[in-house]
């Protein structure tokens, strides 16, 4: 069974770019625009095998997205990278604190994306 | 670059754009609203998303740039910096700065560097309290290249992971299998010391720490990377042992690591230019390297030195290049793509869906088709007539944007210009969400701009003389989008001082426009002003009146399949109205016959149609036939002599002739009747067949057979230099 990756990035460009990645890797990707989408499309109690999200994004932004799906039971423990930019340390540190697995750093090729879900991902 | 990543950068260059112009539009509402924090926050985060993926890209110029624009932003947004005129200003010029960046990557058009120093030092000096150093975009690879040391190295780890491990989807195992990746995984074992009685655990909590040896070549960074996420929070000591001896088992190729650099590197791997590597050995200095570029001369100074060519021929060459350099540029920028709604294509794709099965009820009833069916069929037509229509529209549709994204551009320019003039203006935009067919979108953006910058600089009068004539010192200009009968109204509206008719009177006269004694009414006299070289500007400002005068706007607009109208009050203010049509793949046009052929004029063209008198139409020496139609004379066309036809009628008394203007002139074309009026979808001829002199198109006829679309254009050159040249064609 293919493993579900959840890509949320206000950018059309990025999340395409994301998803096209692990399209191609062979996941199956839903994604959302941002952080109440993102809790939406997940609500229904659906299992995900990997979450990528942006942090700055409007109505929610990453961070409250992820202490917003650590309180799901069912993303407990999944794994959740955040796409973070270099000089967003703060920021890097609060999504920690959220609860993220890991980050991320833009720009990034997808040979480095792939390596970093591989990562953080239970085979 | 990650050349798996290029293919969406059009993708990027079109959310680019969009989010180039929330900055905009939000930079000129914070100047109302300084301490709107959503505002600030929304310009911020589109700033962000700019530099995030423009760094995907590698396009390092425009990264860097938004950064420091980012890095201002933040301040003023986390209230660290107020925003003042002088921040606003600068932002806003950043901002076309950085659009000419962005456009500069698309395109490979050089940018001014000069500016983009200068900006990116104001802005530096503006989020002066900001420390950070700006290494945006700038490579940095997260591990160094693996240098080989120069053979495998056994490593003690010891590793005591953060409580917080599983809490944040980390697994212990996870990290081991990547240590084994890198080499040989041995002697792990297990520290349980922690673990507290069974009634205190947290089965949430991690309370395990580890031992093990990884015998590795790899460097002792990459060993730690695998440690990135937890790092800070973990007690980790990877010590080297040389002493012991393990057997060494070579890392299989397979699973070695590989950091290539390569992709971040921000060129795309071109060599550098020699004077870059001379100063990155140290052998020159950059000052010597600018000396030395600086007297180094171009191809053209050389061969002028040598008298090999005159400056004249020099000037002509460089300025064939710069011709040919912008319409390439050009072309590139024009590769138009377009974004739409997922729910239209989703409605479209089951309108075809019903199509299909119209179809296959169609191809049904033909198979065993009785006379007794008949009503089915009609039934089924008539179906089938609703599906393709309906496609039609949604297909339509599909090209139609909502005009707010011409208008997005004009807050700016009033702004700009009212600042330039010394006046107040205000911008009132209404009927933005009004959608309109996206070339022509496209292509009224000038006009318009023509227009309002006309409204700014001519009809509106400076402050002092507003308030001297009892008008509120503020001056209005309105730009509204409105659908009406098919087609759509834009209008250019301002409250100035109106029209000043014996000026443009007394301007038309000296330009031999019209004779001193010629009686006109307003309506006669307004279009005057969109006659080529029409300026009544006394002073050439830097804003209107540069030589491309309201004649552009209205060629523009008539080349739309459109018309433009003015109304005026004296000391109240003018009004252009620009009617468009829907689109520009159908136009309204006339039938008309000539012998057996149909034909279609462009009901927009055609001012009246007329049955002459006898002897009105007279053939005069040097300019062939001429007709008076109210004392004017203009040019006679006919049409069955331009196409070589077989006309029923070759006299003019008995034929119809159909008055036609174009940009300001007129002929008259005779054709034998006129059959009615019609919708025509326009199919191109170039595209088709070969550019035809004095056909602009052909569509299908309600018959199915094939009716061109006059070019009235093309007539009238036709007119002007006989029909030898169009019939040889």
């Amino acid at each position: 069974m293919s493993k579900t990756a959840l890509i949320v990035d206000d950018s059309p460009t990025m999340r395409q770019m994301v998803a096209f990645t692990l399209t191609n890797a062979g996941f199956t990707v839903i994604q959302a625009e941002d952080g109440k989408d993102a809790v939406k499309k997940v609500s229904a109690g659906m299992k995900l095998d990997i979450v990528v999200t942006d942090l700055n994004m409007p109505e929610m932004d990453g961070i409250a997205l992820i202490k917003e799906l650590r309180k799901l039971t069912t993303f407990k423990f999944t794994p959740i990278l955040m796409l973070t930019t270099e000089s967003a340390a703060e920021k890097k540190v609060a999504g920690k604190e959220a609860g993220a697995t890991g980050w991320i750093v833009k720009p990034f090729n997808p040979e480095v994306l792939l390596k970093t879900i591989a990562k953080v991902m239970p085979a | 670059m990650s050349s798996d990543f290029a293919q969406f950068q059009e993708a990027f260059f079109e959310e680019a754009a969009e989010h180039l112009a929330v900055v905009e539009d939000g930079l000129l509402q914070l100047e109302q609203h300084p301490a709107d924090l959503d505002l600030l926050n929304k310009i911020f985060r589109s700033a962000h998303s700019i530099k995030g993926t423009a760094g995907m890209f590698g396009f390092n110029a425009v990264a860097q740039f938004t950064h420091k624009m980012e890095t201002l932003l933040d301040l003023l947004r986390n209230g660290q910096k107020a925003v003042s005129p002088s921040i606003a200003d600068l932002l806003l010029t950043s901002t076309d700065c950085l659009k000419t960046l962005i456009e500069s990557a698309k395109t490979g058009v050089t940018v001014d560097n000069n500016t983009v120093q200068r900006l990116t030092a104001e802005l530096a000096t503006a989020s002066a309290s900001d420390a950070q150093p700006a290494v945006v975009g700038s490579v940095k690879t997260e591990t160094a290249s693996s240098q080989r040391s120069s053979g495998t190295q056994t490593y003690r780890i010891a590793w005591t992971p953060p409580d917080w491990l599983f809490q944040r989807g980390l697994d212990p195992l996870q990290f081991m299998k990547e240590l084994r990746s890198l080499g040989d995984l041995t002697q792990i074992t297990l520290d349980a010391s922690r673990l507290p009685n069974l009634s205190e655990i947290d089965p949430e909590k991690c309370y395990l720490s580890w031992e093990m040896q990884l015998s590795t070549a790899k460097d002792v960074k990459i060993i730690e990377a695998v440690f990135d996420f937890v790092r800070e929070d973990s007690v980790l000591t990877i010590e080297e042992r040389e002493a012991l001896s393990v057997k060494c088992e070579m890392a299989e190729s397979g699973n070695e690591m590989r950091f290539t650099n390569d992709e971040r590197r921000p060129d795309d791997g071109s060599p550098k230019p020699l004077g870059e590597i001379l100063v990155e050995s140290g052998a020159v200095t950059p000052a010597e390297l600018d000396q030395a570029l600086a007297q180094q001369k171009r191809v053209g100074e050389i061969l002028v030195e040598q008298k090999t060519v005159t400056p004249q021929q020099l000037e002509q060459a460089l300025q064939k290049q710069r011709q040919q350099e912008s319409t390439t540029t050009s072309k590139k920028a024009d590769t138009a793509s377009i974004r739409v709604d997922t729910a239209k294509i989703d409605k479209l794709i089951n309108l075809v869906g019903e199509l299909v099965i119209t179809q296959s009820m169609l191809s049904d009833l033909g198979s065993r088709f009785e006379m007794s069916h008949l009503p089915v069929l009609l039934e089924r037509m008539a179906e089938l007539e609703r599906n393709t229509r309906e496609i039609q529209e949604r297909v339509m549709s599909i090209r139609m944007l909502p005009i707010g994204t011409a208008f997005s551009r004009f807050p700016r320019l009033v702004r700009d210009l009212a600042a330039k003039a010394g006046k107040k203006i205000q911008l009132i935009l209404s009927g933005e969400d009004t959608e309109l067919d996206k070339t022509v979108i496209e292509s009224i953006g000038d006009p318009l701009t023509h227009l309002v910058r006309n409204s700014a600089d001519h009809g509106l009068e400076p402050p002092e003389e507003r308030l001297d004539n009892n008008k509120q010192e503020i001056g209005t200009i309105r730009l509204n989008a409105f659908h009406q009968g098919g087609n759509i109204y834009i209008t250019v509206e301002d409250d100035g001082r109106g029209l000043n008719r014996e000026r443009i009177v007394a301007k038309a006269i000296k330009k031999g426009l019209i004779s001193e004694n010629e009686k006109l009414t307003d309506d006669q006299i307004w279009p005057l002003i969109f006659r080529p070289g029409f300026s009544t500007a006394e002073q050439v400002t830097d804003v209107s009146g540069r030589g491309v005068g309201m004649d552009v706007v209205k060629r523009n607009i008539e080349g739309l399949g459109g018309a433009v109208s003015i109304k005026t009050t004296p000391g109240h203010g003018t009004i252009f109205t620009l009617k468009l049509p829907l689109t520009l793949a159908i136009i309204e046009g006339m039938t008309v016959r000539v012998g057996q052929e149909t034909y279609i004029v462009p009901l927009l063209s055609i001012l009246e149609s007329i049955q002459p008198k006898p002897g009105a139409v007279k053939t005069v020496v040097g300019k062939g036939e001429v007709i008076d139609v109210r004392g004017t004379y203009l040019p006679v066309v006919r049409m069955y002599e331009v196409f070589a036809l077989q006309p029923e009628i070759t006299t003019p008394t008995e034929a119809i002739l159909l008055i036609l203007e174009t940009e300001g002139e007129r002929v008259a074309v005779m054709v034998d009747e006129i059959l009615g009026q019609q919708q025509v979808v326009i199919k191109s001829m170039e595209q088709n067949f070969r550019k035809v002199d004095g056909i602009a198109g052909a569509t299908i006829l309600g018959d199915g057979t094939v009716g061109f679309i006059l070019d009235v254009r093309g007539l009238l050159e036709i007119a002007r230099h006989g029909t030898s040249a169009a019939v040889a064609a």
